[in-house]
């Protein structure tokens, strides 16, 4: 049996077939290759050795909260594990990991079970990448007037461009238009 | 003078649209003519290289918009990467030939000092006229309109076209197929291709099919007798001159190849409407169908058990008509069935005359009994 790391004794993937249990997680991915993904969660790396293997082809972007990350499955070089703090400020994270990500795309998918002890810090991050409203990255802050749109969704609505354009607005800005007419390639 | 047009439909439409844009360089001889188009349709940039194209790659945009794990501000991005000296630039002209939701919203994002088409400005509608009122409320309801899409669209622009070039006729050459389309409902059944092909070759034609590059080996695998013309649109345009007569469905190629003025016979099935969007050459002949259901809607699926209208057109009426083109055959010996009408050379309809006096025809008619 390998010693699996805890993060104040919460398990950080299955202790009875953490191989098993990634494997599950890698094929429930749907959709085919990203070229760039993001995956909220460290663990003891198993889940992200399956995903390499799954997606040979791709780059990876690790990211957790744990300095103390002890990985137990050899994970290749097509990836980089960024520790960020609790606190992280938002700009930084934009600055170092969606800018670069930007022009290429890039997918975000957690592993759940890596996030325990954990779990707001992973969901604020979460929510700054994929655009959710808890998060407003500076690409859309920049804009007063979308970062008012923004605002104005409701909380228990997640963000989608249908939702934040939703009112027509009097003197739109910019960005709010060009968000408008996008709308229109989805509905 | 900067021109910027919108062009955010299908290869067919902008291969339309392409003779807006020529009536406004006549008239604008000095200007700079740039054009918004969707990815899909890259393929055209080589055929217009006097011509700037800025291309939005729609699919990517979509994805990143729909899929949970992706970032849709990234939709943005893509935006905004893709028409960065688009929304950077004051233009003299932008036309909207499009009329579209996207396209109007677009147009209230572009900074113009004449902004002509379907838009919004400052996120309310505006610019309307009353051709632009006709295309928007009416003409898509008309199954029978006096003007094309084109001319329709053009004059809402401020632009009336000139009467249609005439085909340039060609005392060689080849006679070009093009079975296939976009639409499963324009397509017109596969072994009426193949009977057509074996038919011209029986009679000591030379015959092409056409198809895209991707679709050789396909077009080798089914039609082993004859040459295979599976060409880029550039390599199309490059051969035009081959070709004596061409027989196509509605699709993208009778379209490109009449700003080549080939003489063509296009079979209009399905959604596609001859009155609409035949193409702009006088001199050629549409062979059309005559059925309760048609011509149906654009998006959607056939609403019937089984699709009447392809087998309407019969291989014997094709050949007649191709025959009447090649002067083999005088026009009064071509003999219609009772589901078909042919818009001949000189825009005359035909049909069979007992179906003509249960549904009355709407426009000229001379009769041509079978």
């Amino acid at each position: 049996m390998v010693d699996l790391p805890t993060r104040d004794g919460l398990r950080l993937c299955s202790h009875v077939n953490p191989q098993g249990e990634a494997q599950i997680w890698a094929d429930s991915i749907l959709g085919a290759s990203a070229g760039q993904w993001i995956v909220l969660g460290v663990g003891a790396g198993f889940h992200l050795r399956a995903l390499t293997l799954r997606f040979p082809e791709d780059e990876f972007l690790f990211l957790d909260f744990d300095a103390n990350v002890e990985l137990r499955a050899p994970i290749g070089d097509r990836k980089k594990i960024i520790i960020l703090e609790p606190l992280f400020e938002s700009g930084q994270v934009f600055n170092q990991v969606i800018l670069n990500c930007l022009k290429t795309g890039f997918r975000v998918i957690s592993f759940k079970p890596s996030w325990s002890g954990l779990e707001t810090n992973f969901r604020r991050i979460e929510s700054l990448l994929l655009g959710h409203q808890g998060e407003c990255n500076p690409l859309l802050s920049a804009d007063a007037g979308l970062k008012k749109a923004f605002f104005s969704v409701p909380a228990t609505l997640e963000i989608n461009i249908k939702s934040i354009t939703e009112t027509d607005q009097t003197n739109p800005s910019i960005r709010w238009r060009r968000l408008r007419a996008l709308r229109e390639l989805v509905t | 003078m900067k021109i910027l047009a919108l062009s955010l439909l299908r290869i067919g439409d902008f291969f339309q649209q392409v003779h807006l844009f020529q009536q406004v360089l006549t008239q604008f001889p000095k200007g700079e003519l740039h054009l918004v188009c969707f990815s899909d349709i890259k393929g055209v940039e080589k055929l217009y290289p006097n011509w700037k194209f800025h291309f939005i790659p729609r699919n990517a945009i979509q994805r990143e918009l729909v899929e949970r794990d992706r970032p849709w501000y990234r939709g943005l991005y893509l935006m905004e990467e893709s028409l960065h000296s688009v929304f950077s630039t004051e233009w003299q002209l932008v036309l909207n030939p499009t009329n579209s939701s996207f396209s109007a919203r677009l147009m209230d994002c572009i900074q113009g000092a004449d902004k002509r088409g379907t838009q919004f400005k400052d996120g309310q509608t505006a610019g309307w006229n009353q051709e632009l009122h006709y295309l928007n409320d009416y003409y898509r309801s008309l199954p029978k309109p006096e003007e094309t899409w084109i001319e329709i669209t053009s004059k809402a622009l401020g632009f009336s076209l000139p009467p249609a070039p005439p085909i340039r006729l060609r005392e060689q050459g080849e006679i070009w197929l093009n079975p296939l389309t976009s639409d499963s409902r324009k397509n017109w059944p596969f072994a009426n291709w193949k009977s057509l092909a074996n038919i011209f070759v029986e009679l000591n034609h030379k015959v092409r099919i056409l198809g895209s590059p991707g679709e050789r080996d396909w077009i080798a695998k089914h039609f082993p007798k004859v040459n295979c013309g599976a060409w880029s649109f550039s390599e199309l345009r490059d051969q035009a001159e081959n070709c004596r007569l061409l027989i196509s469905g509605d699709t993208s190629v009778p379209h490109l190849l009449a700003l080549e003025r080939v003489p063509m016979i296009t079979l209009f099935l399905g959604p596609a409407n001859t009155y609409k969007t035949s193409p702009r050459l006088s001199g050629i002949s549409n062979l059309c169908v005559k059925v309760p259901c048609g011509p149906c809607e654009h998006r959607g699926t056939c609403s019937q058990p089984t699709q009447i209208c392809e087998d309407s057109i019969r291989v014997r009426e094709v050949v007649q008509v191709a025959q009447v083109h090649l002067q083999e055959r005088p026009a009064n010996q071509v003999i219609l069935g009772p589901e078909v009408f042919w818009i001949d050379a000189k825009g005359e309809r035909h049909e069979k005359e007992s179906v003509r006096r249960g549904s009355p025809s709407r426009g000229s008619t001379s009769t041509m009994a079978g």
